[in-house]
């Protein structure tokens, strides 16, 4: 027999002498590999490519060679927006399988129409950009960096799904409701998209997403892989074709106004939030201010009130002299402290001691 | 309702077409049976 991995002949056991590869569990592995592949291509026929990658994916990790898989896994990738990981699927394919691989003519496609491919990296840098900015809790410009990037690429549904939630948030319902119908009509089992259908209790469209999986259905029964594959390729170069020859001039001009005017936002956002920074400064400064005063307003207070309370202490002393209880009455006041008493206070003070001093001299004699 | 700090932690940066190169030579590309092989190897 010959080895399934190597081609090797060899007789009377499983495992091939040359890579030591067990040919039945390879057999199996293999076979699994295939049946995860058209599961994946018929959950893509139904919309479904949130589960198309999953069982894509699966499919490789059961047979990392399976040029197919890979190869389809990049265009589901591609058709997304996440122009890196399609690249990356398309290259190790091409690089396992060099004989007639799909992945070899979708790498030369991007290659050959470079403008495509910068903008379609542009939306993904735009897109982790944003997710910067979100860390740093900067929301208004990551909703700046997420309309870019949907701009540059509307079939990026991780930015579609992120702007949605900041629209969400910002409670701009309508419009993070038409994003998620948008993602939907694109994969209809996107479990984030779902998530936010139902924060926002969209259900008048569940009839239309329907119809758009029974057409899909009916669509691609009728075509085969390599069909469809096919289809894919020439949808691609359709969209390039349309890109390169059809799309105007003008349409140029205005993206390059749009850049510009979102480049001056971007300019007057930074501006505002420089002022509000230094308004904000302004303001501590100020409460540190007034703290300051407030503390020292109450140490006055309390010097106040504590000279208040001592010179309301000759006022105990007036009964003892009527009682004529002299020596009480000198004890009294020999004990109150007349720091800071105002002077004519104190000669009336001074007056009284004198009086109680000759009543008790008086007394003993 | 949505809890914008819990739904953030749902999207990770995305791989940009410059770090493809280095995302595949990081990458250790293993399937069934390369593991079932390591495993073997290993006994």
């Amino acid at each position: 027999m010959k080895c399934p991995n190597c081609n090797y002949a060899f007789e009377n056991s499983n495992i091939c002498p040359n890579c030591e590869i067990d040919t039945v569990l390879f057999a199996k592995t293999t076979l699994v590999s295939g049946r995860l592949y058209n599961k994946g291509l018929n959950q893509i026929k139904a919309g479904d490519l949130s589960g198309a990658i999953e069982s894509l994916i699966r499919s490789i990790e059961f047979n990392k060679v399976n040029s197919h898989s890979r190869n389809l896994l990049g265009l589901v990738y591609f058709e997304i927006g996440m122009i890196g990981d399609a690249l990356k699927h398309w290259i190790i394919s091409a690089n396992y399988d060099k004989e007639n691989n799909l992945a070899e003519e979708y790498i030369k496609r991007l290659q050959d129409d470079t403008a495509t491919l910068e903008r379609l990296n542009d939306a993904v840098e735009m897109y982790n950009q944003a997710i910067i900015y979100l860390e740093q809790n900067s929301g208004h410009m990551a909703i700046i960096q997420l309309e870019k990037a949907v701009e540059y690429n509307p079939k990026f549904l991780k930015a579609q799904n992120l702007l949605a939630v900041m629209y969400l948030v910002q409670e701009e319902n309508r419009r993070a409701s038409d994003i998620v119908k948008k993602v939907l009509s694109i994969d209809v089992t996107n479990e984030l998209a779902i998530r936010y259908s139902e924060a926002l209790n969209i259900n008048g469209d569940e009839p239309e997403k329907a119809n758009i999986v029974v057409k899909e259905k009916t669509l691609f029964q009728k075509l085969h892989i390599s069909k469809i594959i096919a289809l894919i390729v020439g949808v691609l170069c359709t969209v390039a074709a349309f890109e390169i020859f059809i799309i105007p001039s003008s349409s140029t001009t205005q993206l390059d106004d749009v850049r510009i005017a979102s480049s001056q936002i971007e300019q007057q956002y930074q501006r505002i939030l420089a002022e509000r920074d230094e308004y904000l400064q302004h303001m501590i400064e100020e409460v540190e201010r007034l703290k300051e005063l407030n503390v020292q307003l109450n140490v006055e207070r309390e010097q106040e009130l504590d000279l208040y309370i001592r010179m309301s202490q000759i006022n105990i002393v007036l009964p003892y002299i009527l009682e004529e209880l002299y020596e009480e009455a000198r004890y009294i006041i020999d004990s109150i402290n007349m720091q800071d008493f105002p002077w004519e206070l104190l000669q009336s003070i001074e007056m009284i001691r004198e009086e109680i001093y000759q009543r008790i001299e008086y007394n003993n004699e | 309702m949505i809890d914008l700090k819990e739904e953030l932690k749902k999207y990770e940066p995305v791989l940009e077409v410059d770090s493809v190169e280095k995302s595949i030579k990081s990458d250790e590309i293993k399937d069934i049976m390369d593991l079932l092989q390591y495993i073997s190897e290993n006994k």
